[in-house]
């Protein structure tokens, strides 16, 4: 009998599939019909201290390959959020309360605000790549160790409940952001937030697609990058981890458990599977794992950090 | 994974703008150097660079003409466009109608009339019964009825003040009419208010129907969760609904969300 229930940072989820946070994360009934849908657990659109516009349109645009967004943290703000919390709770579902901003002390606050009505767990968000020069959130933050560090531990002493770091993965070493940031006090990490920005011009036009011209790239294409990253944190940190990045198959969520991943967010495949993606990743790995004679998660969690082996000789500097 | 190419349009395609007509002092109607293959009530968005993106139903299909009010922003640069600029657009996107019967009554409040006339169209290619109830505040902004007679269809044209047409709202003309004629199916398109009378007056009447609605749409791709009504997707599970679904939205008629997200109520004003 195969269970997939997994437990990331104390709680029980009845799998480890996660919704990552910015997909149909605004209204209270979406998230409960993904949910419905086969999710373990779900988190919020990011939120700050205040309400956020965002980019005008096009704010996405997706091909076969991937899929790119400047969407901007448009928002509703903490002050919104209460009764989307408590609607969530009320049906006894997971949540992980994704929140930002440009003042570490209004972090802390819109933390322990969503501490407050009843989120499961937080993640900071340090790793939004579609910013305005000089607002001081996001990648701003997330590509400073020392920053890093300051956003969760000061979000810590404001808060109780597990707290998580997305971070980014348009950094030289993300393992000493990582480490900064357990250091500082986060009980899990995110990996990763959208690569780039990267740019989508129309040759008819000569122009930009997205409104804010660089927009952040998920979707397939980026899951190589993706695993690459879970793979080295789970060496580096003892913390858990949600793989995130371009899954979009069952094959894709078994890969990052081996590569070390507790959890699987899912994002992007939204729009490439539909909301089903849930339920067909959950039951492509229960049928996977049935077939292989595994039981549980942890029988094969990090399976592809093996013993040691010998360094080969590729050539000579 | 899916194929491709089932996958929602989510890249614009800019084309040339071939004609562009003002149908009267508010209501434009945009002829694109395209074709499209869709059903009635699916929408595309139109793009125009470093400006914004937005949805519009479409009004026809070969080419893709789009009716539309200048109503905001973007709708006021839209009109600006001549003959040769281009213009982006993707599409279809989200479920059109669903024709069922023979005896077909469809109700257009405002530009609404936009969401329903390529079904018109394609129910009069089909040799239906169709009756269309046309709602406007008046005169200057009543359009379609001479594109609508010479399909051979009922016209019935409706004005608040009574400039042209029965006066009163479309929702008294169609208590008219069900009092007189027997339909399979009725389907409409206008402002929330008039929606929200007619599903009360057609499910009393028990003629099972079509609603077009309208919400604020920010990807069109079942992504940003900003056009959900109570968890259905105004941009993927819409825009048309069945009398079905609409009994299960709380938010109909009531509430719906803003850029940021925010819930804002949804006007009182017909």
């Amino acid at each position: 009998m195969v269970n997939l229930e997994t437990t990331f940072c104390g709680l029980k989820l009845r799998n480890p599939t996660i919704l990552a946070s910015g997909v149909l994360g605004v209204n209270p009934a979406t998230m409960a019909r993904v949910y419905a849908k086969g999710a373990g657990m779900i988190t919020l659109k990011s939120i700050s201290h205040e309400t956020r516009k965002g980019f005008p349109n096009p704010t996405m645009l997706g091909t076969k390959h991937y899929f790119m967004n400047a969407v901007g943290l448009s928002g509703v703000g903490v002050d919104n959020s209460e009764k989307v919390v408590k609607q969530l709770k009320a049906a006894g579902i997971p949540i992980i309360a994704s929140i930002f901003s440009c003042s570490f002390a209004k972090a802390a606050e819109v933390g322990a605000k969503f501490e407050a009505f009843g989120a499961d767990m937080l993640e900071i968000n340090v790793s939004c790549p579609n910013i305005v020069p000089g607002e001081g959130i996001g990648t701003a933050i997330g590509v400073e160790a020392e920053l890093t560090a300051q956003i969760t531990a000061d979000v810590r002493k404001q808060t109780t409940i597990p707290l998580l770091v997305k971070l980014t993965p348009n950094v030289t070493d993300i393992v000493s952001i990582a480490k900064a940031a357990v250091a500082a006090g986060a009980d899990g990490l995110v990996a990763g937030n959208t690569f780039g920005p990267g740019l989508k011009i129309d040759i008819e036009t000569g122009q930009p697609v997205l409104f804010n011209k660089f927009g952040g790239v998920s979707g397939p294409g980026i899951f190589p990058l993706a695993l690459a990253i879970v793979y080295k944190l789970y060496e580096a940190v003892k913390v858990p981890i949600i793989g995130m990045g371009g899954i979009t198959t069952y094959q894709d969520a078994l890969e990052m458990v081996m590569a070390g991943a507790t959890g699987i967010g899912i994002g992007t495949a939204v729009y490439y599977e539909g909301m089903d993606v849930f339920q067909k990743v959950v039951a492509g790995m229960t049928e996977w794992m049935e077939a292989h004679g595994y039981h549980s998660l942890d029988e094969i969690r990090g399976m592809a950090h093996g013993a040691k082996q010998e360094e080969p000789v590729v050539g000579k500097c | 994974m899916t194929c491709c190419k089932d996958l929602k349009p989510a890249l614009p395609k800019a084309v040339r703008i071939l004609k562009h007509e003002q149908l009267n002092a508010r209501i434009n109607r945009l002829t694109l150097d395209a074709r499209i293959d869709c059903q009635p009530g699916q929408f595309v968005m139109l793009w125009i660079p470093r400006v914004d993106e937005k949805p519009f139903s479409v009004d026809g299909a070969n080419p893709l003409t789009i009716t539309y009010a200048k109503f905001g922003a973007f709708t006021q640069a839209l009109s600006k466009l001549q003959v040769g600029d281009k213009v982006g657009w993707r599409g279809p996107l989200g479920k059109g109608f669903n024709l069922v019967g023979q005896r077909q009554l469809v109700v257009a409040g405002g530009v609404g009339l936009a969401s329903v006339m390529d079904l018109v169209r394609v129910m009069c290619s089909q040799k239906l019964v169709v009756d269309v109830v046309v709602g406007a505040k008046n005169q200057a902004e009543i359009y379609g009825l001479d594109e609508l007679r010479s399909l051979g269809v009922g016209v019935y044209p409706c004005t608040d003040d009574g400039s042209v047409g029965f006066k009163g709202f479309t929702t008294d003309q169609t208590t008219l009419l069900l009092t007189h004629n027997k339909y399979d199916q009725a389907y409409a398109c206008g402002p929330e208010v008039m929606l929200v009378k007619l599903h009360k007056l057609l499910s009393e009447a028990k003629l099972p129907h079509q609603l077009s609605l309208e919400r604020y749409m920010k990807c069109g791709l079942g992504i940003c969760d900003l056009c959900s009504i109570d968890g259905f997707l105004t941009c993927q599970d819409g825009p048309v609904f069945n009398e079905k679904q609409i009994d299960q939205m709380e938010e109909f008629g009531k509430v719906y969300r803003i850029v940021t997200g925010e819930e804002v109520a949804v006007s009182g004003k017909h």
